[in-house]
Parts: C-alpha cells; structure tokens; sequence
C-alpha cells in the first residue's frame, strides 16, 4: 500500500534507527533494572520499535517510520514516567547532588532515538 | 501537502505524548503542585447557620510581619545563648569596639557563612540572613572592606565544593598588594571563620584520599587554613593583636589545632550553623554585649581517631556476601534507587558515644581500674561535653540533694553566684554515677563514669548576684538495662552520686575526689544514696524488644562472627582494632528477603470489621464529646465511627503520604500538608492554602518563614524555655504557612561528627536531646501541629542509609539511640514519628514491629501515626503491606490503593490493621489545626483545582489534534500511491 522506497534514506534510516532503538533498550535495561526508575513499557516499547526495522527492509518504510516514531515518542515519555522521581530527587538535592552517568546517557540515547525517528517520518521517500 | 500533514503529524504527536505525560506525573503529584500554585483541592460547604469558634488552635499574631520579625529575633537569641566560647586565653575577648573596633575578617566564610544546611532540611526559599558584614557592624565592628570584597570578589573560587574545603591560603589573600596594606588599619583583631557543612546527601569524608582536609579529613583543617594561620600568627603582635578562630560548623572541627602555639590562636567560639540572624549574637558575643552562656552539646575531640566510633563510622560488606548475591533483588548501579541487602554498621561502642567513653575510660584509667589500658585524655579530648566559658565566672555552694520516696525524685539544689564583674548566665549541670557492679560484669551492663541526668540554666546574674537553681531528677534514670541479664530495667545494689558540674569533666573529676580522695574535684558538691537491688520497680511491662539488632544475640547469626562490644572491665582487650567482621547466614538471607513480600502474611477466615455503616458522625465529632472533653483515642466511640468508612476509602487513606494525609469526604477529613525540616520551615508561608498567610491575603505571603542555628546550638543553650519557645514560634509559622505536621524533631544521635544530617540532630546525649526536644514538642503541639519525630533509629549516618543493618545491643539502644524519642513522646506528648531508612539488624525499621508497636506504641504511649521515610524509590510496593503489620501507618508517598485490593477477602487480619493505621492518622487529623475553621455543619468537598482542568482540556484537546493529524498523514500516504 505505501509502496516502493524512492530514496535510499528510507530503508537506512529505519535500520539505524531500530539498531539504535535496540542499543538504547537493552542498555536502559542493563542499567536500570529492579530499579524504581526502570519502565516496563518504555523497554518493551524501544525494543518494538527496534524490530520495525524489518517493515523497510521489506518496503514498507513510509509505515514503519510512522510507526516507529509513535512507539519510541511513547517509549520516551515512559521513560520520563519513570525517570521524573529520580530527576526531582537530584535537583533538591536530598539524595544526589548530581546526576549519574548511566542517567546521563540513557537519556542521551532515548532523546537520539527521538530525533532520529522524528527525521526519518520528515525525509522525503 | 505530504510534508504539512507529516509536520503536523510529529508536531501534534509530540504535543499528545507530552501532555499525557505530564498529565499522569502531575496526577501524582496534585497535593503538592496545588499547594505550590495556591490552588485548593477541596473547598468547605457550611450547610449551619449556627455560628461556632472554630479557631481551635489560635494564633498570637495578626499579621505575618511580627511573627517574621520574632521569629528573626528567636534566632538570634538562640545564637546568643548557644554559641560555646571554647578559648579565650588573657580575656582576649571581648572587644571593646570603641578601641579596638578595627578587624579584618578572614576566611571565605566571611562572604559565604554557613546559614543552615544541606539536603531536605535546606532552605529552599531563604529570607535574607543576616550576613558577617551587617552582624559585625552592627555589633559596632569596623569591617576591613578589601579583604572583605576580596573573598566577595573570589568567592566563586574558594568555596568549599564536593570533597574540598578549600578557601583561600595566605598567598592568596596578601598577592593583592592593596588589601594586604589596609591589615595594619584593621589590625585590632584578625577573625578567621571556618566553614564545614554537609547535609542529607551525605557523610563527612574521613580518611577520604579525594578530601583536602589533613589526612583526607573534611574536620581537619586544610592546607590552605593552615597556611592562612601561620601567616596570621606571624604578624601577631606587629600587625594583629589578636587571632580569633569562630567554628561556623554544626560537626565538631578536630580542634587540635587552636592549642597548637605555632598558630598563636587566643580565642575561639563555636557557632554551628548560624540561622537567618544568628550572625548579629555572633557579632554582639564578641563586642561584649552578649555574655556566652551556651555549653558543648557535644565533645570536641582533639582528633576524631580518638572517639571508638570512628573504627566503625561508615559500611562494610558481610564478610561472604558475594556467596549470597544472587538471591537478593537486582538493584541497578544508581545509588539513589539502591535498597542496601549486605551492608552493615556495628556500634561496637555500645553506650560509650561521646563523654560517656571519654570521661569513663579517664576514669578507670586515674583509679588504676585493671584493664584500663592507655588513655590520655588531655591528648584525646580538647573541650568536654557540657563545657563553655563566660566573661565572668560563677561559685556553686549550698549543694543538695533529696529524695522523695512517695514520688520516687531526687530534687537537686545549687546555688549559683556571680563572682566576676559582668552580667551572665551559667549552666548547671547535674551528672549521675551508678556503681560498676560485679553484676554488671557478669551480665555485661556498661555504666558511665557520669552522665548526665538534668540541667538548669539562670537568669542573667548581675555581679555578685545569686540565684539557686532546682532539678527534678526521675529515680527511673537511676536504673540501667539489663539486656543479657533479667532482661529489663535492673537497679543494681550500690552507692549512686549525683554531682553538680560546669561540665562532664568536672563532675568525673568530683566523683573521683568522693570515691577515691583525690584533690581532682570537690566533694562539697556530691551528694550519695545507697541501694538495694531491685529487678523490679522500673521493669513492669518492659522486656527485650531487640535482640534482633544485636549480632550476639540474633539467632540466625553465623558461629564466625568476630563481634564484641567495648567494655569497661577490659578497656584494652575490647576497644575496637578496624570494623568488625560479620557473616551472613542462609537464615539471614530469608529473614532480610521475607521482608520485600507478604508470602508470611498468614490468611484465613479472621473476621473484618464493619464498613460503610452509617453513624451520621464527621470527623470533627471526634473532636470532643459533649462537655467538651477530647475524646481519648481507646474510646469505644471512635469504634463507631470508623465503622463508617469503607474498605476504599481506608485503603486510599493509609496510602497517601507524601507530606501529607489525604482528604476524605464522607467523613469530612480535610487533606493536611506536613512539613519536612527541623531547622525551620522551608516553603514559603502562602504555599499552602490551608495557611492563615493564604486566608488573609497577607502581603508577606510570598516571604519564607525565618530558619534557625543548627540543633546543636538550640541543645547547647541548655535551656528548655528557649526550646518551648522555639517549638511555639514554629508552631506559629505552621499554622501560617498551613501545615499540620512537622516532620523536624530530628532525634537520631551524634554517634559521630560525620553524620551529614548533624545539623538536624541534637546531641551525643540522649538526656539532653531528649530534654530540649520535648519542650520543642510542647511549643509546636500547642499550635495544632503535630510533631513527628525522626528518624527512629539507628540512624548516625548517610552512607548506604537505606537497607543498612545496624548493629548494637539493647542497652545501647535503650540508654543511648531512643531515649531521646521516648523523652519527646512521654514528657512532651509527640503524636507521631517517621521511621529510619536503616534496619535494626537484618529488620527494616518500617517492619519492625518491636520497633514500632511495642516500643512506641506499648512503652511510650504514642496516639498518633508511624510514617515511613521517601517511600518511593526505595521500597518496594510489596513491602507496604509488611510494614502496615508492624505498625508502620503510612508510606511516605503516593502509592496505589490498589496494592490493598488482594487484601479485600480472605485476610482480616490486614483489615483490622488497615483500620487501626487509618484511625491513627484520624485521630493526630482531628487533633491538629488541620480542623480550624470545621464545624459540624461543615462539608468538605473535592475539587479538581484550575491548573489540573487545564491540563486535561489540554490533554483531550492534543489528543484529537494527534488523531486527526495521523488520520490526515495515513490519508495523503495513500492519496501518493493511489495518484
């Protein structure tokens, strides 16, 4: 129904973006897991919107960008569902004075993952 | 036309995710944001025309401007009669600003003191202080203003930051050619503050390679102090004629070096934390006028490798935890979420914290008791406990002591006089010696050399005015607790002295005079009672609560365990050689995992109560009955009443904390906001609209209410009408700023100077803190805000605070960690309390039972509720109910009230408790300010509050937006490849 790829992006940016997705589920999980701030939902979201890779590898690119955008925004803001306490927890100061590495990049990954689906909707195909 | 609805179909859905994210956080959170935005979540309907006083806790004040202004004048008294002039060598202070008004400030304390602390307790809002500059001037001070600007214009550059003191060295400060020539104007006095602050995010360092203080040591000095010293004293006498050190830090600096002649140092005063104004009673101890009255709430150590604790101050791991890792739950590497399974503490100290080690180790060492061991105490101690001098000085005589035996008091008697030429007061300080006893070895009681047993502080005394002081001394403190023995308060047989002392030292030194005839003290002031034993009189109802927190009593400890405990009878064999070593046992492992679930909640066909019968009573009938009596919280009538509210509506009661109680509208329940903080509150006084600052409409709404000198100082005062006061004055700020609790009478000990949360906390003296909290306590419930003491216990430290097992003997507990809390809730009336994040060996604070029940509620007599410390992010929701059994009421946060729906059937025993935590919090509800303005015609009515209607029009609005834009990006994707 959405056709054919015109433009090589359509099928890369997919790809990059489910290996990204992948990368940014499982190290979400390394990191966080048994932990308040672990979401369920956010990983298995990444991790679906990971595995959409193969929608453009078999055509269908246009809807799996779509799709992929609107699991890993979701994943995203259960991410920040999860994250919220902790945030607020540093910014007072009563536990940490900072953030954690692990805090830092996570976040870093997921807000990457965003953009770059954001731009893979965006792209002209 | 595909790149607009593309555009429109990102843009629309990020609006959509971001709007129903914050939705669901804010969902979570409407007490709070409410509170911040002045919003109400409920309103109050009077369906009677009758007219009643509903005040029933009434302010003093009528507007926020006065009480602002006492409030600022209490911190500054309490300055005034706390801060401890330690030295003060050829009556260098105090100066007489008229001619020798000229000093230089150094240090970067000058422009950057420390006003409070950090953490939870911090003032997030703070009301201008009082800096050094406006508290020395006006005390009448000339200020030197460019070394001043120079530390303003370098502040950025010498704070103290992470692991560094730092400050400004001497190079430093004389490389500005300008502000070294203005010392020889400003050179009556050079002052040198020494900052040292930490706060709720954690501990001191010590022996910490990453912390520049002497040996990695956050209370010795630095480099750059030491080189500012040096440099000071080197113009002593040609530039300066005087060096005087001011100790602007709640934990006890190691104070070694104000005795060290290299630093030519000649006066020194301990300031703590100096609150919002504590600054202008610095300003005026030194200029003379103020006579420093206060006395160490705490022993200064001439380095802290001298205290015992230090061996073990901080964590170790169970020796074979790696054996056991992979049974307890995965926590991830962020250690804010981390529940601590294998970390552990042992106060092996046992009741030897602070002066009752030193002074009794003096002791047996000057008696030639055996085993005494090595022990100078001139090398160890540099200013004992209860210490401080005066700018005048004071004679005790008539000395007495007598003894009511149909009361069971000892009534002390000392009559103070002013011997020297200005006004003043003195503290009076009244210490007890029990016998160390062949009994007492045998079943290992420690005794104290001396301890304190009360105080009294005078007015001010002209010269050579008099006046007799009287202390009431409860025959109960006598008794000892026999924990290895009968397993309870024991008297033992033997002569008890009580002396009268200027301080801990003192009264040791007159005990050694009495008992061995040594010319150390005077006998003219000890006074002796001779005992039988008796197992009997102070032990009714009182047995071993916590042979669960001691490792050689636990009975699933491991046979490898290395653990001792100090001991008098052989100081040299038990003093600690590095942490002791503990093992896990199997049974351990379950006892610590049993804990995160409910599996050993047993279920069956126990009977639940009633519910959802109508009684017609509100809330408010729980007031009081019909002549006007409180209704006592074992009255039958609240029966009744609690029959009225359904398995839900308890449900969602005892699972809303957070700072606060949840609002129920069937019984007219209004919602309470709870502070968090004992130095003050830190919200703004018109964040709540529960406050009178809110009510009125007062133009000072947007102001915070004035914070105090750290706790320290307040117990230094030795005074309980400046501690009533305080208790009244923040009782005043509650009922203006709309709170109904206060989660600030911080009573854990000052184990160790390390603890980050010192500030919060009273004393190494249980007697004292206990003594100072309970009028706190008084003031504050006077005003309908209900005191919440905390953190109950074992608590002296932050690292690895939540899970960490601590480890201590029931006497240690008993005399030393929660006798402060069982002062506050007995003598002074404290309707709740908050548990600690620490275990009590293997078993959560939150689900101790002994802990919570039977000790709080069965011994002290507690009416109101047991909160639990930040719930979320640290416990588990399985844990909730665990906690609830043992008496915990309440989570300190927002949990689902779902967590009790499997409870519905089939566990009665869960019922019952659900209904007892929930009329715990009804009943600290009804008898808080929480009900001024409620009467019994008054309904009270939820209501969505005007930011939450927003957000969810916003919410439905973006997310038929979203809709349509993914209907109109699927439409044009298919009109492309239709066309």
């Amino acid at each position: 129904m959405f056709g054919l790829r015109s433009n090589p992006l359509s099928l890369v940016m997919p790809l990059i973006c489910s290996a990204l997705s992948v990368v940014t589920a499982l190290l979400y999980r390394e990191w966080f897991i048994g932990s308040a701030e672990f979401n369920e939902i956010a990983f298995y979201l990444m991790l679906g919107a990971g595995a959409l890779g193969i929608l453009a590898i078999i055509g269908l690119g246009d809807f799996a960008a779509s799709v992929q955008f609107l699991m890993l925004l979701g994943g995203s803001m259960f991410y920040i569902y999860g994250m919220y306490y902790y945030v607020s927890i540093v910014l007072v100061g009563i536990d940490l004075q900072s953030f954690s590495t692990a805090f830092i990049a996570c976040s870093a990954l997921v807000g990457s993952t965003v953009a770059l689906s954001t731009l893979n909707v965006l792209i002209k195909r | 036309m595909r790149i607009i609805s593309k555009i429109c179909h990102v843009v629309f859905s990020f609006l959509f995710a971001i709007m129903l994210t914050a939705y669901f956080i804010t969902a979570e959170n409407v007490g709070i944001i409410s509170a911040a935005l002045n919003q109400p979540t409920s309103e109050r309907i009077d369906v009677s025309d009758e007219i009643q006083d509903t005040d029933y806790f009434k302010t003093n004040y009528t507007c926020l401007d006065d009480l602002i202004n006492d409030g600022i004048a209490l911190s500054e008294e309490i300055m005034a009669e706390g801060a401890v002039l330690l030295k003060n060598d050829n009556n260098c202070l105090p100066l007489d600003p008229n001619s020798e008004g000229n000093i230089s400030i150094f240090g970067v304390a000058s422009v950057d003191p420390a006003y409070g602390g950090e953490g939870s307790a911090a003032a997030t809002n703070p009301l201008d202080p009082v800096d050094v500059k406006e508290g020395f001037e006006s005390a009448g001070f000339t200020i030197n203003d460019k070394l001043y600007g120079f530390y303003n214009k370098n502040k950025n550059a010498y704070v103290s930051t992470g692991y560094k003191i730092n400050d400004a060295s001497w190079s430093d400060v004389t490389s500005d050619e300008k502000v070294s020539a203005s010392f020889g104007q400003y050179g009556d006095a050079a002052v040198v503050i020494l900052k040292r602050i930490r706060g709720e995010n954690g501990d001191l360092y010590y022996n910490n390679p990453s912390c520049d203080g002497e040996g990695g040591n956050y209370l010795a000095l630095n480099e750059n102090e030491k080189s500012l010293l040096r440099g000071l004293a080197e113009l002593k006498g040609t530039t300066f004629n005087k060096i005087i050190v001011l100790l602007n830090a709640p934990n006890q600096i190691e104070a070694e070096f104000l005795f060290d002649p290299e630093y030519k140092i000649d006066a020194a005063l301990w300031i703590g934390s100096v609150g919002v104004s504590g600054m202008s009673a610095v300003g005026k101890i030194l200029s003379g006028e103020i006579n420093p009255s206060g006395r160490l709430s705490d022993t200064f150590w001439m380095k802290h490798e001298y205290n015992p604790v230090m061996a073990n101050f901080g964590v170790r791991q169970y020796a074979n935890s790696s054996d056991f890792s992979s049974q307890f739950p995965t926590t991830s590497g962020n250690s804010y979420t981390g529940m601590n399974y294998t970390t552990y503490v042992m106060y092996q100290e046992g009741i030897y914290v602070g002066y009752r080690y030193a002074e009794t180790r003096y002791y047996d060492v000057v008696s030639l008791r055996p085993g005494a061991g090595d022990f100078d105490y001139n090398e160890a101690v540099a200013y004992p406990f209860g210490y401080g001098l005066s700018y005048t000085s004071f004679e005790y005589k008539d000395f007495s002591v007598d003894y009511d035996q149909r009361t069971d008091r000892y009534t002390v008697k000392v009559t103070v006089k002013n011997t020297g030429e200005v006004a003043g007061k003195e503290v009076v300080q009244i210490y007890l010696q029990k016998p160390y006893t062949d009994y007492d070895v045998k079943n290992h009681i420690e005794k104290s050399a001396a301890e304190l047993v009360g105080y009294g502080k005078t007015e001010a005394l002209e010269p050579g005015a008099e006046q007799q002081i009287t202390v009431s001394v409860n025959g109960s403190q006598l008794a000892s607790y026999d924990a290895y023995g009968i397993g309870s308060y024991y008297l033992d047989a033997g002569s008890y002295l009580f002396t009268a002392a200027r301080n801990s030292h003192e009264a040791t030194n007159n005990f050694l005079a009495e008992n061995y005839g040594m010319d150390t003290g005077d006998t003219n002031m000890v006074a002796s009672f001779d005992k039988e034993a008796d197992p009997i009189t102070y032990s009714d109802g009182i047995v071993n609560l916590f042979d669960g927190g001691d490792i050689l009593r636990y009975k699933n400890a491991s046979d490898k365990n290395n653990a001792h405990y100090i001991s008098r009878n052989d100081w040299a064999g038990t003093m600690p050689d590095g942490k002791v070593d503990i093992y896990l046992t199997q049974e351990m492992v379950d006892d610590i995992i049993r804990q995160n679930g409910d599996g050993w909640i047993e279920s069956g066909n126990t009977a639940y109560p009633t519910y959802s019968k109508d009684a017609g009573l509100q809330l408010i009938d729980m007031r009081a009955d019909n002549e006007g009596n409180p209704i006592p919280s074992d009255s039958e009538y609240w029966d009744e009443f609690m029959d009225q509210l359904s398995y839900r509506e308890i449900a969602e009661l005892i699972t809303t904390g957070l700072r606060k109680t949840g609002l129920l509208e069937s019984i007219g329940k209004p919602s309470t906001v709870e502070h968090n903080g004992p130095t003050g509150l830190t919200q703004k006084y018109g964040e709540s609209v529960n406050g009178l600052a809110y009510i009125y409409g007062d133009p000072d709404s947007s102001k915070s209410p004035p914070y105090y000198p750290s706790l320290g100082i307040l117990a230094s005062t030795f005074n309980t009408d400046i501690a009533a006061k305080f208790g009244e004055m923040l009782g005043e700020d509650a009922l203006w700023a709309g709170y109904s609790g206060f989660y600030g009478i911080g009573l854990n000990t000052h184990r160790s100077a390390y603890d980050g949360r010192n500030f919060e906390y009273y004393s190494e003296d249980p007697f004292l803190s206990g003594a100072q909290a309970a009028r706190v306590v008084t003031g504050l419930q006077s005003k309908g805000c209900n005191a919440y003491v905390k953190h109950i216990a074992g608590y002296e430290q932050q690292t690895c605070r939540v899970g960490l097992s601590v480890w201590s003997n029931e006497q240690a507990y008993r005399e030393i960690y929660l006798e402060p809390f069982r002062m506050a809730i007995v003598e002074g009336g404290a309707s709740n309390a908050m548990t600690s994040y620490t275990r009590i060996g293997v078993t959560l604070c939150p689900a101790s039972r002994e802990l919570c029940t039977d000790f709080l509620r069965g011994e002290c007599g507690m009416k109101g509720f047991v909160v639990s410390d930040m719930w979320k992010g640290r416990y588990l929701d399985s844990q909730l109910v665990t906690c609830l059994m043992a008496g915990c009421d309440l989570p300190d946060s927002d949990l689902s009230a779902d967590i009790y729906d499997k409870y519905e059937e089939n566990y009665g025993n869960v019922a019952e408790q659900m209904r007892t935590a929930a009329k715990r919090i009804l009943y600290a509800t009804v008898n808080s300010n929480a009900m001024n303005g409620i009467s019994a015609g008054t309904r009270i009515v939820k209501i969505t509050p005007p930011w939450q209607q927003a957000l969810i029009t916003g919410t439905v609005v973006s997310g038929i937006l979203f809709l349509l834009s993914t209907l109109g990006y699927a439409i044009t994707g298919i009109s492309k490849r239709s066309f």
